[in-house]
């Protein structure tokens, strides 16, 4: 049977000599999603995804990827693209990528033709016979990509798959995450770049000093976060509205007011007293939902705080 | 397993092909020949007795007289008027003079158009000593005529040389080792190289989440390890092709391998290979990166060529305590039995103890270097100190995979 669980974590912990890298870790990654990991450097990310893949074993706790324990098969049904990558440079393209693929179970001939295909498609057929040495970093970063996807597996780990992309490129890689995950592929994303999840991201887990901060659905999580406040631009005096406890103008930079509810008072009726008012005209109404970049520095920010606490 | 032959064939397909790997496989043979008619046309110059064609003698001593042993390009003039007039009209390379006086001062004096080859010396003085010997017991004149010969003779146990040899026997071993050595010390270098490179742009990661390390490390070594059996073959080929061609070169004749030498070489060139080509991929593992891997290597090498310091030492005492612990260190130990073998007989049970010291030494390191290898592919950006090494090498628990590969 399969299952619908890609990767499923169970209170997996490491430690590092006297550092704690990763702590009590436990989540788990569904089959055609895409799910994100966020966190600042050093959180415990890359520890955390060299545990799925077996490059590291944890101290206690269980992973089960795919079904089960990772053994060599499971391995070729995996794709990871690592941080900080390069490819082999002296080499041709395309030997480069049948090699990987062959290593990844592949028959040579098959591997050729997938690895062809997608050049094609990535806009790099011409180049390859070509050297890696020959290619621009961005043009690297998408063989990259296409060699990490080469043997359609069904679960792909993606370390920053966007840094150093031009608007364009970023483009066609989102594209291909997106048909990867169409076709129901598990996609684990470490990114910094916290618009990427909110554009692509089913969910979400935030880590931080190797502890879970944030885990669940990207909007659920960006609910969690949700001022008790309304965001409007319009005609009238905000402050006259049933429920409203002040309003906060809007400033520089920021356009439409800030409107703070009273506990309990739901957005969905200050918007229909406007509605019946005559002295008030709306053009934006907007719950003033927090960015995960915001929520992604508060989350920090707080620790830190806390930190201090502690060290008083 | 199959994944092995996979990194095998892709490390040989991609580094046979490498420019450098040409350069070594073609050049160095050239060079090495070149190198080695340079030397031999140098001092053949004064060999080359033949250019000086005849050779006229004025006798005003009568030492001569019976011309015992004349040799056949010599001929006598009556006086120097008619030899100085041969050699004008070219008839002779050179004539010499013995005055009369000869017997007390013995002195000759001898004029050539050009300078004047050892070898006529040595002529010359071979016949003035079968004449003045010519009373002498016959034994007593050929220990006179040839006082040393035989006794450079007895350096070599096991193998005849010809006299044209005596030049062969001092150049071979240098250039067996060079070969040898090059050609292990090359192949174990683009396996360094290579490791450095996967390590640095981070497909090691990708070939760990594909490939057990064991294998990986594996393949490595066997892809390399027909890279350089294809380079000693490459040069042996290009070798005879050259010597073939210049058959005729007079200075290269007495150079020669025998075969039993031949099949030393190859066993320790394989043994030492393993050893070399495990040392390096830790040495790639753990270095931080190419720059400091081969100062690492480089210090390897100088261990390695360490006989070579010694080589005095091999030639005047093969059998010595330097040349025989140098035969038993398993990292001399292939230089030093080469060198050895081809000055001499290394004592059959000293080669067996040197064979078996230098398997049992592969054999552990290439297991060491695999648990440091695999370990160290973890360990990116922080330098692994010895001590973690070492904990690296005595505990299994240490970060090793959930799959658990099985180690040999």
């Amino acid at each position: 049977m399969p299952s619908a669980m890609a990767i499923q974590v169970e209170h997996i912990s490491k430690t590092y000599g006297t550092f704690r890298a990763v702590a009590d870790l436990t989540f788990e990654v569904y089959h055609g999603e895409i799910f994100a990991m966020l966190g600042p450097n050093g959180a415990g990310k890359s520890t955390t995804i060299r545990m799925i893949l077996d490059i590291l074993k944890p101290d206690t706790g269980k992973i089960a990827v795919l079904g089960g324990a990772l053994t060599q098969a499971t391995k070729d049904r995996i794709g990871y693209l690592p941080e900080e990558r390069g490819l082999y440079r002296g080499v041709s393209l395309i030997e480069m990528m049948v090699y990987l693929g062959t290593l990844k179970g592949m028959s040579a001939a098959d591997a050729r033709a997938k690895a062809m295909g997608y050049l094609d498609q990535l806009d790099l057929a011409a180049f390859a016979k070509k050297k890696v040495s020959e290619l621009s970093k961005g043009m690297q970063q998408k063989v990259q990509f296409a060699v990490t996807i080469l043997h359609d597996p069904e679960l792909i780990i993606i370390d920053e798959p966007f840094s150093g992309l031009d608007p364009v490129n970023t483009l066609i890689i989102q594209d291909l995450l997106l048909d990867f995950k169409r076709r129901g592929g598990a996609i684990v994303m470490s990114t910094h770049q916290m618009y990427q999840i909110e554009a692509m991201a089913d969910r979400l887990m935030m880590i931080s000093r190797g502890q879970q901060k944030l885990y669940g659905a990207v909007d659920a999580v960006r609910a969690q976060y949700a001022l008790p406040a309304v965001i409007m631009s319009g005609t009238g005096d905000w402050a006259t509205l049933a429920g409203v406890a002040r309003v906060e103008p809007g400033e520089n930079g920021r356009d439409g007011d800030m409107v703070y509810l009273n506990a309990g008072v739901q957005s969905d009726d200050v918007l229909s007293e406007i509605a019946r008012r005559e002295d008030m005209h709306i053009r934006r109404f907007e719950l003033a939902v927090p960015s995960l970049n915001d929520i992604f520095i508060q989350v920090v920010e707080g620790e830190r705080d806390g930190q201090a606490v502690v060290g008083r | 397993m199959d994944k092995l032959w996979l990194v095998a064939k892709y490390e040989y397909l991609t580094n046979v092909r490498k420019r450098s790997f040409l350069i070594a496989s073609l050049g160095v043979p050239l060079f090495v020949i070149v190198l080695m008619v340079i030397i031999f046309a140098v001092t053949a110059a004064q060999f080359d007795i033949a250019a000086i064609g005849a050779v006229g003698y004025v006798d005003a001593s009568g030492i001569l007289a019976d011309e015992l042993d004349q040799p056949d390009t010599f001929q006598t003039y009556a006086d120097e008027t008619a030899a100085r007039a041969a050699l004008d009209a070219d008839e002779i390379g050179a004539y010499f003079v013995v005055p009369a006086d000869y017997e007390a001062s013995g002195r000759i004096t001898i004029y050539a158009g050009a300078s004047v080859p050892g070898d006529l010396r040595r002529q010359i003085e071979g016949y003035l000593i079968a004449n003045i010997g010519a009373t002498l017991d016959p034994v007593l004149l050929e220990r006179l005529q040839n006082p040393v010969t035989r006794s450079l003779r007895t350096l070599n146990n096991g193998r005849t040389i010809t006299e044209a040899g005596l030049v062969g026997l001092f150049i071979t071993p240098i250039i067996f080792v060079m070969i040898f050595a090059m050609g292990s010390q090359t192949t174990s270098g683009y396996l360094m190289s290579g490791v450095v490179e996967e390590k640095s742009n981070r497909v090691m990661e990708i070939l760990i989440t594909s490939i057990p390390p064991f294998q990986l490390l594996a393949g490595k070594i066997i892809g390399l390890g027909l890279l350089g059996l294809t380079q000693l073959g490459i040069w042996a080929v290009v070798s005879g092709v050259i010597a073939a061609i210049s058959g005729n070169i007079t200075a290269l004749r007495g150079v020669s391998l025998p075969p039993d030498l031949l099949l030393l070489g190859l066993v320790y060139f394989v043994l030492s290979y393993f050893m070399q080509a495990s040392i390096m991929a830790g040495v790639g593992a753990v270095a931080g990166g190419e720059q400091e891997s081969r100062q690492l290597a480089g210090v390897l090498s100088l261990i390695f060529f360490l006989p070579l310091f010694f080589f005095v030492n091999f030639i005047t005492e093969p059998n010595g305590t330097i040349p025989t612990i140098l035969t038993l260190i398993p990292f001399t130990a292939p230089v030093a039995v080469i060198t050895r073998a081809s000055f001499g007989t290394v004592p059959p049970s000293e080669l067996v103890a040197s064979l078996m010291i230098l398997i049992v030494t592969t054999i552990l390191i290439v297991w060491v270097s695999a648990r440091v290898f695999r370990w160290s592919l973890l360990m990116y950006g922080k330098r692994p100190s010895l001590r973690q090494m070492l904990g690296a090498l005595r505990s299994n628990r240490i970060e090793t995979t959930a799959g658990g590969e099985t180690m040999p």
